[in-house]
């Protein structure tokens, strides 16, 4: 395979960091350039463990997502009989639960957890940073943070999904998606924050404002607070749980969150940039491709693009489909 | 190939998806009541 810009300067990236060695290099050129161009080859073909073949979250990620994903579903459910306190089946909850007083009580204890959460995330991701930049292995591209590349991927991505491209694009450790769903959830948590607070904390958001915006700050916090979860709760619902449960290759549910793996499969199909570091760091994957691509004669497979010019040992299809068609 | 789960791994998955399409119905009844009662 010969590499993009992108992929080597990942690569090149990756070995500095591994500080590896004259005889690793070489090593790995030769399972690089043994690398079939068509990626699509490497993915259907390589083997998957669905709990995770490839470290990917850090134990305090996958801490920091327990404890949002339950305090957002539990705040959700004791949210509605909050705001909708006259529906016939709130009164007896709030009643079980010792009245409407205890649910909202219960209801700012989570809030409080779920603000934690997002305080613990901020520092971990802020320390990591720091750690990586003092090491001197600190990589933009890996990060989250959204770069114009991204506005590539996803036009190339939709080509690819249209049927116009029979690649996807070689995309970092987070997807242009990832990012979109991750800056919308850090948007609404904020929004709910700060709406919240102002429910708790009248007197305060009142001092800090110019008295003629104050009032309509507040009614305006007081729309967004069940808006805002209402979204999250959609977008949990329709998006993430789609993504993560129902996706072809994901089914019946992604063990990233709970292993902190991926697999090797999903590694190489959306994050192949993060899959070339694998291959620098682990010489028994290694060997595992070297393997794989002997074997099944993967070498050599190139993609069958409709905008790109067809290889002549492509030209149009002799059997194949053709053959297996009945008469 | 894909490895295949454990008996209690594919408890756990299953449980797991069958939970969050119970929640997705919560999240409908709630764009219902939020429809309705403002």
């Amino acid at each position: 395979m010969k590499l993009s810009k992108e992929a080597r300067e990942v690569l090149d990236a990756a070995k500095r960091h591994n500080r590896v060695s004259p005889e690793e290099d070489r090593d790995i050129e030769e399972v690089v350039a043994l690398l079939p161009d068509d990626r699509s080859m490497l993915y259907k073909n390589v083997d998957s463990n669905p709990i995770g073949d490839f470290y990917r979250y850090s134990i305090h990620i996958r801490i920091q997502h327990l404890l949002i994903f339950s305090t957002f579903l539990l705040l959700a459910f004791t949210g509605l009989p909050i705001h909708y306190n006259m529906a016939f089946w709130a009164q007896p909850f709030n009643s079980v639960l010792g009245g409407l007083e205890v649910t909202r009580v219960i209801h700012r204890t989570l809030a409080v957890t779920m603000i934690f959460a997002m305080v613990y995330h901020v520092l971990t991701i802020g320390i990591g940073t720091l750690v990586r930049l003092r090491a001197r292995t600190f990589e933009f591209g890996r990060t989250i943070l959204p770069r114009l590349r991204d506005i590539s991927d996803f036009k190339e991505d939709m080509l690819f999904f249209s049927g116009k491209r029979s690649l996807r694009p070689e995309m970092d450790k987070f997807m242009y998606k990832q990012k979109i769903h991750y800056f919308a959830a850090a948007f609404g948590n904020t929004v709910m924050v700060v709406s919240g607070s102002t429910f708790l904390f009248p007197d305060f958001w009142a001092s800090v404002l110019p008295v003629e915006m104050a009032s309509y700050f507040q009614e305006m916090m007081r729309l967004s607070h069940p808006h805002e979860a209402l979204l999250a709760l959609l977008v949990v619902a329709f998006w993430h749980w789609y993504n993560v449960h129902l996706a072809p290759g994901r089914f019946p549910m992604q063990w990233t969150y709970l292993t902190g793996k991926i697999t090797r499969e999903h590694q190489i199909e959306e994050h192949f940039l993060e899959y070339l570091r694998c291959i620098v760091a682990m010489p028994d994957e290694r060997r595992y491709l070297t393997n794989l691509i002997n074997g099944k004669k993967l070498r050599g497979a190139r993609p069958n693009d409709r905008d790109e010019a067809r290889p002549a040992y492509m030209g149009e299809p002799q059997g194949g489909l053709q053959a297996e068609m009945p008469d | 190939m894909k490895t295949r789960l454990k008996p209690w791994q594919q408890t756990l998955a299953f449980g797991s998806l069958a939970f969050v399409l119970g929640w997705t119905v919560f999240g409908l009844y709630a764009i219902w009541l939020m429809l309705t009662q403002g």
